[in-house]
């Protein structure tokens, strides 16, 4: 469907956010109205070169206007292109796609992990875990982390929305030293040992491929649910063309055994459960 | 020479108002009109149902099915290139079974003709697919994938030696009575010879093209972009050879054709029709834009009301040979 660009602006450096009209796709239908950790394809050029969509999350979702945002960062043509274009132009966009984020019903905080432009489909998260009522003030927790200082980005947001939030960069200019990882890892956040989990505290993280296997890693030691927003380069984005693969570990139903099979992070992701994928493998 | 065999004995009823006929018949498959979706570009139908009516489409060629499922490559299996993309899929697939059992009960409740793409790695392999087949509701016809290497004989593809693709398609062919479409390969030298091979084997009809082997490197890491490190090549690029290819076995072989290959608009359709298809089908377009194939069908209807065609089948190889 076809959406206008209300505002399209940089941020900082090579960092934009845009603003879409699209009403269409926020009317509720058969798919249910757009959630955080879902994404959009947006087509930058109607003409054969950038090819193809280029998936985006959602940074912010205005049921009521009619608006989704995005965060993004200028990497390559595709984006390049994006940031060229101006308030008022429309773009052609697939929304919403994918599985997003599923907030536990017991949750009572929200531990949020976010490395660089990571960041973006969090805001959206936490603006919906705060609307539920869901962990009082304070009780959602962001760790963001970004090379330096100008990589960290939403701060204000989470501010706004009531977050409590760590940084870190890498250059040790703004926050801690290190990065949103290393931020977590001292952080006391941990669930009680117990033969059956305690959901209370909930970890979402979003951020490139070795983060988010750190993450998993340390959500695995504390035993704590984790879920982790994917990127994989993808074609069409509705699980037609099987190019966004992701090994991850099934149990057969019959045998109890574990299984490896492939998933589209497109269609069963982007967002799944850090221990359903085999990390080595990706 | 119409090449497309018998027209629709129903075509007075599927005349829209204007009277324009686009149906066509493939094989013996009646199709509402020549645009089909091509195989593992569509899913098996259900995944794009949010964006088109498949009431609208001739056809939908599923993903390419094998005896048992596969797994697949390992990614990335995806890469972008200029005017198209790269892929190594690697025939990842739910297997047969799964396909009827799951997913055809879906497709029935369509009127478009639902046609299985199948392949496998010997002959042995293809010939078991197909007996599974043959009187299952709602198989309206058969695409033999032929660009797939056979293990018993040095992993080399059926699709890219005649002697391969006779076997082949003999074996197939005495094994299903259901109309059966050979998808030939573009990596060879020449694809007439290996049409003839297929045609002398009995196959009904022929599709091309399957994907260009192609290959992407990454001069920052000097690494290939794709794990497997070469994959076929679709999209635009690849239509002028496609195009050109279907020319050329139009005018070499008596028997319906199926153009395929960066076909985007109906323009591009058209083309192909007018260098001898009987029928097409839309691949990666449906990447770019998930309606592309419904576009594709009201922009042919139009083309034909505004030149004064009464019937598709009137265009098809119409250019000087
Ligand atoms: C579900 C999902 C959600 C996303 N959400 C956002 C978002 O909210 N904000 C944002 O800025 N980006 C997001 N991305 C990443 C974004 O899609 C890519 O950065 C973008 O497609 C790059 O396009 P380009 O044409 O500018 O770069 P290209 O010219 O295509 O590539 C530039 C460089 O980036 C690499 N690259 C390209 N695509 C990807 C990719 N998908 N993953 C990793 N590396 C890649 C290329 O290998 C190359 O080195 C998301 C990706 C996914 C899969
Ligand atoms: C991601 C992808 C998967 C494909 N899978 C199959 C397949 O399983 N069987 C097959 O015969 N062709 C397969 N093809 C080839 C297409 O059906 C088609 O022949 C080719 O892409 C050229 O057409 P296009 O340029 O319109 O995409 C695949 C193509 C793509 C891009
Ligand atoms: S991008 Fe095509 S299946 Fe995910």
């Amino acid at each position: 469907m076809q959406a206008i660009i209300l505002e399209n602006k940089k941020i900082i450096n090579s960092y934009y956010k845009m603003k879409l009209s699209c009403d269409g796709i926020l009317r509720p239908t058969a798919a249910g109205a757009p959630s955080p950790g879902q994404f959009m394809m947006i087509k930058v050029s109607p003409h054969y070169d950038p090819f193809l969509r280029r998936p985006m999350s959602f940074y912010r979702i205005d049921e009521k206007e009619g608006v989704l945002e995005i965060l993004y960062q200028v990497v390559g043509k595709g984006t390049e292109i994006m940031s060229e274009l101006k308030e008022g132009d429309s773009v052609d966009i697939l929304a919403p796609l994918g599985r997003g984020f599923s907030i536990p019903e017991k949750m009572e905080r929200a531990i949020l992990v976010a490395g660089g432009i990571g960041v973006a489909p969090m805001v959206a998260l936490a603006e919906k875990i705060r609307g539920k009522g869901q962990g009082a003030r304070g009780k959602i927790t962001v760790f963001i982390g970004g090379k330096t200082k100008n990589d960290i980005l939403c701060k204000e947001d989470f501010k706004r929305i009531g977050a409590k939030v760590y940084i870190a960069t890498e250059d040790g200019l703004m926050g801690k030293k290190g990065t949103c990882v290393d931020l977590f890892r001292s952080s006391e956040f941990e669930n009680p040992q117990s033969a059956i989990r305690n959901p209370q505290s909930v970890i979402f993280a979003c951020g490139p491929h070795g983060m988010l296997k750190a993450v998993a890693d340390i959500a695995k030691d504390r035993d704590m649910p984790c879920q982790v927003s994917l990127d994989k380069r993808m074609a069409c984005g509705t699980g037609a063309c099987l190019g966004c693969v992701v090994k991850t570990k099934q149990k057969t139903e019959d045998r109890r055994q574990k299984t490896e099979v492939y998933k589209c992070v497109c269609k069963d992701g982007p967002v799944f459960d850090a221990e359903e994928i085999n990390w080595e493998e990706t | 020479m119409k090449k497309s065999g018998v027209r629709s004995q129903e075509s007075g009823v599927r005349k829209n108002a204007r009277g324009t006929d686009l149906s066509v018949n493939i094989a013996g498959i009646e199709l509402k009109n020549p645009v089909m979706a091509a195989s593992g570009t569509f899913g098996y139908g259900e995944e794009y149902t949010p964006y088109v009516d498949l009431n609208k489409l001739g056809a939908i060629v599923v993903k390419g099915l094998s005896i048992t499922h596969r797994e697949g490559n390992p990614p990335p299996r995806i890469v972008e290139t200029t005017a198209g993309m790269l892929n190594s899929i690697g025939l990842q697939n739910i297997g047969i079974d799964s396909f009827i059992n799951e997913k055809l009960p879906f497709l029935r409740k369509y009127d478009t003709k639902v046609i299985v793409n199948f392949f496998g790695d010997s002959i042995d392999e293809y010939c078991e697919v197909v007996k599974r087949m043959d009187s299952v509701d709602g198989i309206h016809g058969l695409e033999m994938n032929i660009s797939c290497p056979n293990k018993q004989e040095g992993w080399l593809e059926f699709g890219t030696n005649p002697d391969l693709t006779f076997r082949v398609v003999s074996a197939v062919r005495k094994n299903t009575k259901l109309p059966l479409i050979v998808k030939l390969s573009p990596n060879v030298t020449d694809i007439t010879v290996i049409a003839k091979a297929a045609a002398d084997a009995g196959a009904d009809a022929l599709s091309l093209i399957n994907t260009l082997s192609g290959m992407a490197i990454d001069i920052r890491t000097r690494k290939p972009k794709l794990a497997n490190i070469i994959g076929g090549l679709s999209g635009p690029a690849i239509k002028p050879v496609a195009l050109k290819m279907v020319w050329q076995t139009a005018k070499a072989i008596k028997l319906p054709i199926i153009g395929i290959g960066g076909i985007m608009t109906y323009e591009d359709a058209i083309e192909f029709m007018l260098a001898g298809a009987s029928a097409i089908q839309v691949g990666t377009a449906n990447f770019i834009d998930p309606a592309a194939s419904e576009k594709i069908v009201d922009g042919m209807k139009s083309y034909c009301e505004q030149n004064g065609i009464k019937d598709i089948n009137e265009i098809i190889g119409c250019i000087p040979a």
